[in-house]
């Protein structure tokens, strides 16, 4: 399966929010990163059918998803940010009524429901109010409901904003699960929801696609310009005007400053080896 | 499609602020009704004896007295009314009476009789004679307005006015042949036809269920998971705008059964075959259906007019983010509505036009049936009612392409607003 997007471009107006976006996507989890504004979500919004692009054309194994109409919004799965859904439907009633609108028949709709409420670990709360639901139990509600029509296709929009670091990590895992045998793309603006299990993470910035690679390639696209350095506490504020600052770190009675430099900063700096999150924060300091 | 539909109501109508305000409501109207049948209901406060311990024994003569003369009408019936009236205005007349508590009277008392005729019975009486002599002569009446038309036609032909010929062509071909052989109380089945408030808690039940439809959607990110879902936009547009005319037609349907049950239970209601030319207020009514038809009509009417109405919200609900702006304008609206509706009878053709245009026109069956109401049209007449209604059906189909727009067209402004929301 391949989900190819060609010369992307949204115009609102005269504002371009998305500016000839290209890529390939087979099986495998995607990253798709970029600062809030980036684009992320009118790309989303392209791929899931809800905005149309002013240029460009989506393909899935080469054919035209315009011309395959609701054929290719049965192969999408879909959760989007922040969801809070119907706070006043229980569990099943929630899951049946997407069940509904995604055209599943009647007669597959307590097994589905049953499937997925099992992968997400939520078989316990069948019968809870939506509204009693926790964030991470919510999101894994959506996980769950936008993988009942068992998609090729599924998009995540920022699903991990706001969970704590368990539930953070119970939500990734989720994810790799599903995504041995479908297209999984994760919009995000945290690096590290995608660092580790990403196939291949995209940037995007000011609608435009800046980067796009595996982690490991991405970050060999900064090796060498990320030093550590150890200053005392009155020299910091020094540094953090010269320098792009990625991380401060507390020692015993000095800091240790990571910095994404071109050259080796002053004082003593280390050499260390880059992380996406450099990767990121160096191009969008660009 | 029914699966969705059953969803649409329960999420948008089975909450329990919903619910609690449809009980709270019901029960509000049932007291409001039993409070007119007690005290009297202020649009015939004079008529109606109240219903206190105090008249009991007066309306138990009433009703004695009522029930000899219902029904069929007959010489016998017409001329008990007349005798007992008679009997008791001669017995009064020179103040010679007894004072007395004697027996064989209504109240007691021949001076209780008295004021219980003229004062609390007869002026009912007095109506109910003249009912008598209306029905009675109600056939040679309407014969002459027949007559009159068919002169009328004439005349206006020879005149070239087609307007006023197809008026009286009208007159001739809906009001021939009309004769009342039945006498029932019409002055309760006014009193159902024109009872209104629950109109108004109907009104505030559709701003709750339908005013956060859309904004709902959009407050809870539910719009575009359901748009890229394969029956997403049907249930965006289709299914949402039936489940509002299931929801309008349930509370109308709701409402109008619980006045007539207990209207029903209070006034007794008897003859529901009478024709509705029948009740004196409506004797020049276009139409010649009985009572209880001219009540299921009002009841489709108000369907259409409310229905009309709720998607009105709903087209606002789906074009603004916050709930607060459809609740305040179409409390606006409302009062607008209303305020056009007004100028139903208006002969004056802009505010006629503004009564068409109003919903709530569709609400005053009583206003748009009690007489003959036409409008001119490329000189031709037709009946205000079906011109309100065709135009309400106009509004409604013009309001749902509209939601169907905002849903459908992605480049729209609210789509846009909502998209850098999203990203910001």
């Amino acid at each position: 399966m391949e989900l190819k997007l060609e010369n992307i471009t949204k115009f609102y107006g005269k504002q371009c929010a998305l500016d000839n976006f290209n890529g390939v996507f087979t099986e495998g989890i995607y990253g798709l990163l970029g600062p809030n504004g980036a684009g992320k979500t009118t790309l989303i919004n392209i791929i899931i059918g809800v905005l149309e692009a002013s240029k460009g054309a989506i393909l899935l194994d080469g054919s035209d998803v315009k011309k395959m109409g609701t054929k290719y919004l049965d192969k999408v799965g879909y959760l989007p940010q922040e969801p809070t859904f119907y706070k006043n439907f229980r569990v099943d009633e929630f899951l049946k009524y997407m069940c509904a609108i995604k055209g599943i028949p009647s007669k597959h709709v307590d097994s589905r429901i049953e499937e997925v409420l099992e992968l997400v670990n939520l078989t316990d709360s069948y019968k809870k109010k939506v509204g009693a639901l926790s964030g991470g139990m919510r999101q894994r509600l959506g996980i769950g409901q936008a993988i009942l029509n068992r998609p090729d296709i599924l998009i995540l929009d920022e699903p991990t904003a706001g969970l704590d670091p368990g539930e953070r990590i119970r939500f990734r895992n989720i994810i790799s699960k599903l995504s041995k045998d479908r297209i999984v793309l994760l919009a995000t603006h945290i690096v590290s929801d995608v660092e580790y299990i990403a196939k291949e993470v995209l940037i995007l910035k000011k609608g435009k696609l800046v980067k796009k690679g595996t982690t490991k390639e991405l970050e060999r696209t900064v090796e060498g310009k990320i030093w550590n350095v150890t200053v005392s506490e009155t020299d910091v504020e020094k540094y953090m005007h010269k320098y792009l600052i990625a991380n401060i770190k507390r020692l015993e009675d000095k800091l240790q400053l990571r910095i994404v430099s071109e050259s080796r900063p002053d004082g003593i700096a280390e050499a260390v080896a880059p992380s996406l999150e450099d990767v990121f924060l160096s191009i969008m300091e660009q | 499609m029914i699966r969705i539909v059953y969803f649409e109501i329960r999420k948008n109508y089975l909450r329990s602020y919903v619910v609690i305000a449809l009980l709270s409501f019901l029960l509000i109207n049932i007291l409001i009704i039993y409070k007119d049948y007690l005290y009297g209901p202020n649009d015939l406060y004079g008529y109606f004896l109240p219903h206190t311990a105090e008249y009991q024994k007066w309306w138990q003569s009433y009703q004695e007295m009522y029930d000899k003369v219902s029904g069929k009408l007959t010489a016998d019936k017409a001329r008990f009314v007349v005798s007992e009236y008679r009997r008791l205005d001669a017995m009064v007349a020179d103040g010679t009476y007894s004072r007395e508590k004697q027996e064989g009277t209504y109240t007691g008392y021949i001076w209780g009789d008295y004021v219980f005729i003229t004062k609390y019975f007869y002026r009912p009486m007095k109506y109910v004679s003249t009912y008598m002599k209306y029905v009675s002569t109600y056939e040679s009446a309407i014969k002459q307005v027949i007559e009159n038309a068919k002169d009328n036609i004439e005349f206006y032909s020879q005149c070239g006015n087609n307007f006023d010929k197809s008026k009286n062509e009208f007159i001739v071909k809906h009001y021939s042949g009309r004769k009342i052989d039945v006498f029932h109380n019409g002055k309760f089945w006014k009193l159902l036809f024109e009872y209104d408030f629950s109109d108004l808690l109907i009104v505030l039940l559709l701003l709750l269920g339908v005013a956060p439809m859309f904004v709902n959607e959009k407050n809870t990110n539910m719009d575009k998971l359901i748009l890229s879902s394969i029956k997403g936009k049907f249930s965006m547009t289709f299914v949402k705008v039936f489940s509002i005319f299931l929801y309008t037609a349930f509370l109308v349907i709701v409402f109008s059964g619980i006045n007539f049950l207990v209207c029903k239970f209070l006034y007794g209601l008897s003859g529901i075959q009478m024709p509705i030319y029948a009740v004196e207020a409506y004797q020049y009514t276009p139409l010649n259906c009985s009572v209880g038809m001219f009540y299921v009509l009002q009841t489709l009417l108000k369907v259409v007019g409310l229905f009309v109405f709720a998607t009105w919200i709903c087209l606002l609900s789906a074009l603004f983010q916050r709930v607060v702006y459809p609740y305040a304008i179409s409390t606006l609206s409302v009062v607008l509505g209303i305020y056009a509706s007004g100028y139903v009878a208006s002969v004056e053709t802009s505010k006629t036009i503004w009564a068409l245009m109003s919903p709530f026109t569709l609400l005053r069956a009583n206003k748009l049936f009690n007489e003959l109401l036409g409008i001119n049209i490329r000189d031709t007449f037709y009946l205000r009612a079906h011109v309100a209604l065709i135009v309400q059906i106009f509004i409604v189909l013009m309001i749902f392409i509209l939601i169907y727009m905002i849903v459908s067209i992605r480049d729209l402004r609210v789509i846009k607003k909502l998209i850098t929301r999203e990203s910001s």
